[in-house]
């Protein structure tokens, strides 16, 4: 459709501005990481490695990032396990409260993360669970809307019809479900893993109301550090970061893509 | 298939389980378990001078990004559907990706932009508009930028998938019978996505009176939102029973939103 | 070139060698139903745009009443358009819809609902003004599309296969009226569609577009009669079409230039007569030839006969023939068309 002049210019000014303000937060910590000053100012002037080694003089900073690693890791293992059973049954049968309880699946997310975290804050200690579990339990409970996500999405693609075929032909349910449903979702479950992860990496008010002792998530870690130093080291830091999960949700993406599932 | 048995849903159980028991046993627990030490102190937060303050920013800076991020999202939106589609490819991948980025790192980098020594403040000196640095950061305005970084992707795809649903042929009409494009965005195409509009800014609001990094990094000690005033409460003042208000304030607010504008939508197609 | 709407050297590709539209040519005269009949990949939605102004032509131009409208934008061409799903505003009233090129040209409101009025009269839709598209039927919808284009008195009317949502049953009614309407106003109109019965009913003069080129204008008389080109002619429903090579020598024709550069001949079903004796007379060529199939239409028989020149289908209204007989063939000659 052919447009005039001025119509054009306005697009392509708004557009400039919307890049500079989506990108402009995510270059920039990436540019500071190299300068030769002691705080961080800009524009950046000489280059330096130095930051990027300072990271590892900071403990917290170090065993942050293996903490949220290994709690990432988990959380989405465990919440794409307890899902999977639910989404499957979701796929595969139609039964009266199924909308409600697709919705429940969501409802995690419809909760302010802030308000949840402290609602259980309180529950936990109120309960006397273990100090340890709590991060975790918290973790699993956002997760959840994540993992159904594309384990879903691509449930959804297929065709019920195969596993009834394979039954047909003489497997039982078990191995229907493993020799035909398993290899479909697959990709599916690995883009909800990492998407899972992701979100359990970046997580940052329910880490702040439930960590507990000395180790703590690598964001509350970099928040506490970031009370009393504003140096490039934490700049150096994000650099690793952002390459980090841009590289895991690039990796989503092209699975999704892929696969057709949206 | 179709099976009305309920032991269908077996396998569901326990993630159902889990979430019940966490999400509504904490939210339920906290509220009713204390309930006796909370109920006399309501009147006294909701009536004083700091809620209200922080109440209100928060509804402020909530409202401010709702509008530009719809002011940005509509035109661009428009443009990408009905004129060049080539954009739209672009700016699903441009929204897609600071969801990835922890908001940490998004602060820090807006704090870099924003500070005395920021971007900003370096380039106009440089220009010559100023002579000395501005004062951006720990502002209102400083959380409104950062938040609206967050939120932008939301809004955007609200608006640009209820733009998906006009037909062509509708905004062809239009400029067939003598529209320009002002005027098909004007009379057709606004009114026929609000209720994209809508489901962003619900989001968008939400969000921001949840958010807590953004605020707490952006605004430092001087911006006071609802979210920072819990968190102070839960580990700074120690109050736990002023922060049990604070959330159930959030909550009812946010509730508030959804619903009050589930049923401005049910209006409008009514209409 | 004479015509109120003149397309001259329409061309639109894709890429260097994927022609949508190749030089397409074409002139309507003011007043005129031109009826652009197409299937549907034969470049009648690329056509459509390019005259609206939703596409640019790779080359060639449009000129409407002698004005070059080329590089003019949609909403200043006076084209009034009727889509095939009608496009109405659904979030305005029917008033309102049919106004609305008239709120554009800033024409006062109570004016414009004096127009309104008028032409919601006219096609029927009198006590519907308040209500909203979606609680309106197939039929009255459509109407209201004609209302809103017509009303701005457009330079052109065009019209995107209006029938194709209607019930088969209604649709003959349904030309008839809005036939009626057309020429009431006397607007010049392009009807595009891909259903011969409504072309042949509508249309002063069709077009059909085959392809991205236009193989045939001429009046839905003359196409029946005197198709040009073998698609044109198999489109119609010429039952018979046999390559010029194989029927030269029996036809002992003179060959001018026009049969020269033509490469085949139609002969419909219906001019061939079925007969066990050759019919002797000069108005007919006999042939010989053994039924091969024998197919039941609604109303008639059809034979297909294998002759010297290829396999011929003509009709019967008894059934005197079996397969595997004997019969004679005997094509009128002046019912032979020769196409390119």
């Amino acid at each position: 459709m052919p447009e005039n002049k001025f119509f054009n210019i306005l697009i392509s000014l708004l557009f400039g501005l919307t890049i500079s303000i989506i990108l402009l937060p995510i270059i920039l910590p990436l540019t500071i990481s190299f300068s030769s000053s002691y705080t961080i100012t800009f524009p950046p002037r000489g280059f330096t490695l130095e930051w990027f080694i300072n990271i590892f003089l900071f403990k917290s900073l170090v065993d942050g990032f293996k903490f949220s690693l290994m709690l990432g890791i988990f959380a989405s293992l465990i919440a794409i396990a307890m899902s999977l059973p639910a989404t499957y049954a979701f796929y595969r049968y139609n039964f009266k409260l199924k909308g409600y309880l697709e919705n429940l699946l969501l409802s995690p997310s419809l909760t302010p993360e802030i308000v949840l975290s402290f609602m259980l804050l309180v529950y936990f200690k109120a309960l006397k669970i273990d100090h340890s579990f709590w991060l975790l339990l918290g973790h699993v409970l956002i997760l959840i809307p994540y993992a159904t996500r594309y384990t879903y999405a691509s449930l959804i693609n297929l065709d019920i019809s195969i596993e009834d075929a394979a039954v047909a032909l003489g497997a039982s349910r078990l191995k229907a479900f493993l020799d035909v449903i398993a290899p479909n979702i697959a990709k599916g479950l690995v883009a909800s893993f990492l998407l899972s992860f992701i979100v359990s990496f970046n997580a940052f008010s329910i880490s702040l109301f439930l960590s507990y002792g000395e180790t703590l998530p690598l964001p509350i870690a970099m928040w506490n550090y970031l009370q009393v130093r504003y140096d490039p080291t934490i700049a150096a830091l994000s650099t690793i970061l952002v390459i980090f999960t841009l590289t895991l949700s690039l990796i989503v993406r092209k699975i999704v893509e892929l696969r057709g599932v949206r | 298939m179709e099976r009305n048995n309920w032991m269908i849903a077996i396998p569901s159980f326990p993630i159902l389980f889990f979430i019940f028991f966490l999400l509504f046993g904490s939210i339920l627990f906290v509220i009713f378990s204390n309930l006796s030490s909370i109920k006399d102190k309501f009147i006294p937060i909701f009536s004083s001078e700091y809620f209200i303050l922080s109440y209100l920013t928060t509804l402020k800076i909530g409202l401010v990004v709702v509008i530009v991020s719809a002011a940005l999202s509509y035109p661009l939106a428009f443009y990408s559907h009905f004129y060049n589609r080539k954009l739209s490819r672009v700016m699903d991948i441009i929204v897609f990706i600071p969801l990835m980025v922890n908001p940490l790192i998004r602060s820090l980098g807006w704090m870099i932009i924003l500070g005395k020594e920021g971007l900003i403040n370096w380039l106009l000196m440089k220009l010559g508009i100023i002579n000395s640095p501005l004062r951006i950061l720990y502002t209102d305005i400083a959380v409104e930028i950062g938040l609206l970084e967050l939120f932008f992707p939301f809004m955007y795809t609200a608006i640009a998938s209820s733009m998906e649903n006009i037909p062509y042929e509708t905004v062809m009409s239009a400029s067939s019978l003598g529209a320009g494009s002002l005027r098909v965005f004007k009379d057709v195409v606004f009114p026929l996505s609000i209720t994209g509009f809508m489901t962003g800014a619900s989001i968008v609001m939400v969000g921001c009176a949840a958010a807590f990094v953004t605020p707490s990094i952006l605004g430092g000690m001087k911006v006071k939102t609802l979210s920072i005033i819990l968190r102070e409460y839960v580990d700074v003042t120690l109050d736990w029973d002023a922060a049990t208000i604070i959330a159930i304030a959030i909550l009812l607010t946010a509730f508030g939103f959804i619903v009050g504008i589930s049923l401005l939508k049910r209006l409008l197609l009514r209409w | 070139m004479m015509g109120y709407l003149i397309l001259d050297g329409i061309t639109y590709y894709y890429q260097k060698d994927v022609f949508v539209l190749r030089n397409l040519n074409l002139s309507v005269n003011k007043g005129e139903i031109m009826v652009l009949l197409g299937e549907s990949g034969s470049g009648k939605t690329t056509l459509l745009k390019i005259i609206t102004g939703f596409l640019k032509p790779k080359e060639g131009r449009i000129i409407i009443d002698g004005k070059d409208v080329t590089n003019l934008p949609p909403n200043k061409r006076d084209i009034g358009i009727v889509f095939q799903n009608y496009a109405l505003f659904p979030h305005m009233s029917v008033l309102d819809n049919i106004i609305y090129g008239l709120k554009i040209r800033k024409v006062p409101k109570a004016e414009a609902i004096k127009e309104a009025k008028e032409l919601i009269d006219l096609l029927n839709l009198s006590g519907l003004e308040n209500k909203r598209p979606s609680q309106l039927s197939g039929g009255q919808q459509q109407r209201v599309a004609i209302a809103r284009a017509l009303i701005i008195k457009p330079r052109i009317l065009l019209m995107d296969e209006p029938m194709s949502n209607i019930d088969p049953k209604l649709r003959s009614k349904l030309r008839t009226e809005t036939k009626k309407i057309l020429k009431t106003y006397n607007i010049t109109t392009i009807y595009v569609t891909h259903d011969q019965d409504d072309a042949f009913e509508i249309g002063d003069r069709i077009a059909i577009l085959h392809v991205g080129v236009i193989e045939n204008v001429d009046t839905p008389k003359n196409l029946l009669d005197n198709p040009k080109t073998t698609y044109v002619a198999s489109f119609i429903g010429y039952e018979n079409i046999i390559p010029i090579t194989k029927i030269k020598d029996i036809l002992s024709l003179s060959i001018d230039e026009h049969t020269n550069s033509c490469t085949h001949v139609g002969i419909k079903a219906s001019s061939i007569k079925l007969s066990r004796e050759p019919l002797d007379s000069n108005d007919y060529i006999s042939l010989r030839g053994h039924v091969n199939l024998i197919s039941y239409k609604k109303d008639k028989i059809s034979y297909h006969i294998s002759t010297s020149i290829g396999m011929l289908e003509a009709y019967a209204y008894d059934e005197f023939l079996k397969e595997g007989e004997a019969v004679y063939v005997n094509i009128s000659r002046r019912s032979l068309v020769f196409l390119k």
